[in-house]
């Protein structure tokens, strides 16, 4: 049983909660590559595929994040912000939570082993 | 847990796998941690929210607590740090851990709550860190009374701010810095802390070692940790962690509808909310008696009374709060269930603060997707 409930968890990373849900973001999707190396210079892909917006939030938010110097060239930013827009909607149920364990850097010194 | 509920399909399963681990006495708990003690929203930077079970305690043990960063936290040299006053004074100052640890100490206890906790409930949707409701926690804070320090600078006339930096930074250039600002009065309280310990350890580094702010009843983005420089001022702080971020409409207006800059306000005071820990959203209980188990707390004035529904908010009945009052810390409540028909209920809890403040139906929709206070509901089912 905890071992079920493990793998279900493990394979929620990614964006895709249970096994037989495709991910959120098609990785071979050609739109992937520019937001990765947008977004992750700051942080995880979860920060996005955690968001259900509509096509204006996803506009606004883009560029918010290209102000606060996310690399995306001009001519890009109109195919980005479709691109989110079209999967990450409002109607998508949420992410299944991951459980994680408390990271060592949270505890004090002579706890952090325990 | 019996095997015909394993075979339902692996959703069902890993609920009610959840389910059956988490009901236990409620001192245990705290204690469910298999899995993992809290649920990852983002890994970088740090965004990790407690899960459920944690609001079953007064106090928040460290390894349950949440954590919160824009940025990737930073490295501190604790030999190195220093803490800077500067500005509106006759005597700036640059204070070493060592020189905090001499002066007077003080305990206090309080709830860090994340401005943004609950924002993956607002609808309509609000962009940003999807937080339920575990961004929050009460610990005992202990360190050094901001007003001790800033009198030692002697400020000048005129101080009306008090701007605050931790040692955290931007990834890019163009990221604004993290800079927030409280007013004089929030920070000569005699509430208001540099904390060097939290939960009687001291700070750990993701909790802001050396030393962090504690503004009791505030929201947690005034709370700055890895603090090291604090600036009295006469006019308001810049910035757009200050000007822009962290705001809320003074008058709320219709959900979804955007709000001029200009009637929005810094945040400050937390409302009053309360959770029901020892239950999960779709749980299935056996019948009989259930102990109902959660924590209440308010932005100052205390916790009245919290009442809990097991009909659907037709009906409530008054909690009994356990442990001594507090004004800004959790307070635990308790009620037995006696669910003796099989049935689908909804358990509702609301909770009323020391100056009558109750919380609402629904929540005030703002366009941070901050202060979030409604009363919740959780949809469990009893079966024979």
């Amino acid at each position: 049983m905890r071992a079920l409930l493990a793998m279900s968890l493990l394979l929620s990373v990614g964006g895709a909660a249970y096994a037989d849900e495709k991910p959120v973001l098609p990785e071979d999707a050609p739109e992937m590559l520019q937001l990765k190396s947008a977004c992750q210079v700051c942080h995880t892909l979860q920060y996005v595929t955690q968001q259900r917006l509509t096509e204006p939030q996803w506009k606004k938010t883009v560029e918010k994040m290209i102000k606060f110097g996310a690399p995306v060239p001009p001519a890009e930013t109109a195919r980005l912000v479709a691109f989110l827009s079209a999967r990450l909607t409002i109607e998508l149920a949420d992410p299944a939570p991951v459980r994680v364990a408390t990271p060592e850097g949270a505890l004090p010194k002579k706890a952090a082993h325990k | 847990m019996e095997r015909r509920t394993f075979l339902k399909g692996s959703m069902a399963a890993v609920a009610a796998a959840a389910a059956s681990r988490l009901w236990l006495p409620a001192e245990r708990l705290g204690f469910a941690d298999e899995g993992g003690a809290l649920i990852e929203l983002t890994s970088r930077p740090l965004n990790y929210e407690s899960v459920r079970s944690t609001f079953t305690t007064r106090v928040t043990p460290l390894e349950r607590f949440y954590l919160r960063n824009h940025f990737d936290a930073p490295v501190v040299d604790v030999a190195a740090w220093r803490l800077r006053v500067r500005g509106l004074c006759e005597q700036p100052l640059e204070l070493s851990l060592a020189e905090l640890e001499r002066m007077p100490q003080t305990t206090v206890e309080a709830v860090l709550q994340c401005a943004g906790n609950g924002r993956g409930l607002f609808r309509p949707r609000v962009p940003g860190v999807q937080w339920k409701w575990g961004a929050m926690g009460n610990a005992h804070w202990t360190g050094v009374r901001l007003r001790d320090v800033l009198e030692r600078a002697r400020p000048k006339d005129g101080v009306k701010h008090v701007g605050l930096q931790g040692a955290e930074r931007p990834t890019l250039p163009q990221t604004p810095p993290f800079v927030r600002a409280i007013s004089v009065d929030k920070a000569l309280h005699q509430d208001t802390l540099i904390a060097l310990k939290m939960n009687g350890q001291p700070l750990a580094p993701l909790r802001g070692a050396p030393a962090r702010l504690v503004v009791p009843g505030w929201v947690a983005d005034d709370w700055t940790r890895w603090l090291s420089d604090v600036e009295l001022r006469a006019d308001e702080q810049k910035g757009f962690w200050y000007e822009t971020a962290y705001r809320f409409p003074e008058k709320p207006g219709a959900p979804g509808a955007p709000v001029p800059p200009a009637e929005m306000r810094p945040m400050t005071t937390l409302n009053v909310k309360s959770i029901l820990g020892s239950l999960e959203p779709g749980q299935v209980l056996r019948r009989g008696t259930h102990e109902l188990v959660g924590v209440a707390f308010s932005g100052g004035a205390g916790v009245g009374k919290v009442e809990i529904s097991t009909d659907g908010a037709r009906t409530w009945k008054v909690a009994k709060l356990e442990g001594p009052a507090t004004p800004y810390g959790f307070r635990v409540f308790r009620q037995a269930w006696n669910a003796s028909t099989p049935g689908k209920y909804r358990v509702a809890v609301r909770a009323t603060d020391g100056a009558g403040q109750q919380q609402p139906e629904t929540p005030v929709w703002n366009p941070g997707g901050y202060l979030y206070n409604a009363i919740e509901t959780v949809d469990v089912e009893v079966r024979a």
